[in-house]
């Protein structure tokens, strides 16, 4: 009888938790969903803005980039294994390179998308305890693109790492791409960085790397 | 050929009726298809050198020869297909474009019946069959029963391979057609050999047709993806790498219809990494 009192005493307690656990993680998933309502409205509210400046736009996509994403997550993840390879010099050298790749390269992007909005659809958490924000992107004429958020909480707030376009992760596209340059080069990871280098100065954004 | 054809299509809306024979074909088409796919990847490297240890790391045992292919078909979409898309957006306007668009894939409408069901999706075969008798009513130009909430969904025979376990195979770059793989590869082989609308008319006609409709394909899809394209070519690196990544995500994505996926890669640890997220789910 005893025995029997004291599992029900720990049923209680283990679905009480669970419970809590479920509350939890619904309350940090609609917080992630607003937290990306708000990420993606800024960053189309600066695309959209006619009278700003392409440095002024830049150094505002900079903000954001540095405050919502979790930059040198994703660097270090698009670099795979390489990254090992890379002395601490050429490891900040990659990681400035990478911010200003993705600054200019997202800044023409968004501008291009500036009259789209987007629609949050729900959540979900992958198995690593990543949160997935699922979003659409539409203009209001052709039909809506998927638009998934990968998030990480680290307790200072929700950070992006990934982000996936109609199936596409730009994340593991940029890791393979890399690793495709780097491997075609014998393994030598600083030919990626004088790549990286030379797209840059093609892309002409010298001003962005100085700021 | 026209014997396979029509053979072929007798399988699937011949005199036997779908419910009599209609597991008997998938069965049989299986077999074919999988007798097709093993026959491209033993011919395959066969044309090409021993794939270097770099190819074999990224799939793509061929990659030698499909960088050729890749530079082969991005000089001829450099000098050809850009410029002719690019006097077809300028010229029509939005909604012909459209029109055009929607025109072309009512016409792949029994196609994708055919993939619905060899899928076993009933619900969506439904939706095809809806949409094929909506849209017809403004001869497939026009879109109307998108406003009715049934979706296009694109389907060929590449996708229900993969849905009946078929793998990618070796990655491919096939001269013109652009990137593809040995599964898709056969897919697209099936699907001009039993395509209806490629079964009517004379051949000359027929031919003329076929021809045109797979060059407006083409200028239609260069055109829908027309800044996407000039944006990866300009900002990667290796667009031959950006795009092989590409199309095997998309690939993915269709095949699994959009459910969002958790890419095995997200467990590895990046390298000397302290951001590692603890799952708020144990809160």
């Amino acid at each position: 009888m005893r025995v029997r009192g004291l599992l029900l005493v720990v049923l209680v307690v283990a679905a009480s938790w669970a419970w809590r656990g479920d509350l939890s993680a619904a309350e940090t998933g609609k917080a992630a969903e607003q937290f990306v309502s708000e990420l993606s409205n800024r960053a189309l509210s600066i695309a959209g803005d006619a009278n700003m400046s392409r440095d002024a736009r830049h150094e505002l996509y900079g903000q954001i980039l540095d405050r919502d994403f979790d930059l040198k997550w994703i660097s270090r993840f698009v670099l795979g294994r390489y990254w090992r390879r890379l002395s601490e010099a050429d490891r900040n050298h990659y990681q400035t390179l990478f911010r200003d790749l993705v600054i200019h390269t997202y800044a023409q992007r968004f501008t291009s998308h500036s009259h789209y909005t987007v629609e949050v659809i729900g959540h979900g958490f992958s198995k690593q305890g990543h949160i997935l924000v699922e979003t659409r992107a539409s203009d209001g004429k052709m039909t809506p693109i998927s638009l998934d958020w990968r998030l990480v909480n680290n307790g200072d707030g929700f950070k992006v790492i990934d982000l996936v376009i109609a199936g596409i992760s730009l994340g593991i596209t940029q890791r393979n791409e890399y690793a495709s340059v780097i491997r075609s080069n014998g393994g030598r990871v600083e030919v990626l960085l004088t790549e990286m280098q030379r797209q840059l100065e093609g892309l002409d954004i010298s001003q962005v790397s100085k700021s | 050929m026209n014997g396979v054809c029509v053979t072929a299509t007798d399988r699937i809306f011949g005199r036997s009726g779908l419910a009599d024979g209609f597991w008997t074909s998938v069965s049989r088409w299986m077999r074919m298809a999988r007798r097709l796919v093993l026959v491209l990847v033993l011919l395959l490297p066969a044309c090409t050198t021993i794939p270097s240890d770099s190819a074999l790391e990224d799939g793509d045992p061929l990659e030698g020869l499909n960088r050729s292919v890749f530079a082969f078909n991005d000089a001829v979409d450099q000098a050809v297909v850009r410029p002719v898309t690019w006097v077809y957006r300028t010229v029509l306007p939005a909604p012909v474009r459209d029109g055009i668009r929607n025109f072309l894939t009512w016409l792949r409408s029994p196609l994708l019946l055919a993939n619905n069901l060899l899928q076993g999706d009933v619900e969506q075969a439904g939706v095809t069959v809806s949409r094929f008798f909506i849209n017809g009513l403004t001869a497939g130009l026009g879109d109307p029963a998108s406003a009715f909430g049934l979706m296009h969904r694109d389907e060929d025979f590449g996708q229900t391979l993969a849905v009946h376990g078929v793998g990618d195979g070796p990655y491919l770059v096939l001269p013109f057609l652009g990137l593809s793989n040995g599964r898709d590869t056969v897919g697209i082989v099936v699907e001009v050999l039993v395509d209806p609308i490629g079964l009517f008319g004379h051949s000359d006609v027929r031919t003329q047709v076929q021809l045109g409709r797979t060059a407006m394909t083409g200028i239609n899809f260069r055109d829908e993806n027309f800044e996407r394209i000039d944006d990866l070519r300009e900002n990667s690196i290796d667009f031959y790498a950006a795009a092989r990544s590409i199309y095997r995500q998309h690939r993915a994505a269709v095949i699994s219809n959009g459910e969002i996926s958790d890419p095995p890669v997200f467990d590895q640890e990046p390298a000397d990494g302290n951001t590692r997220p603890k799952p708020k789910t144990s809160d």
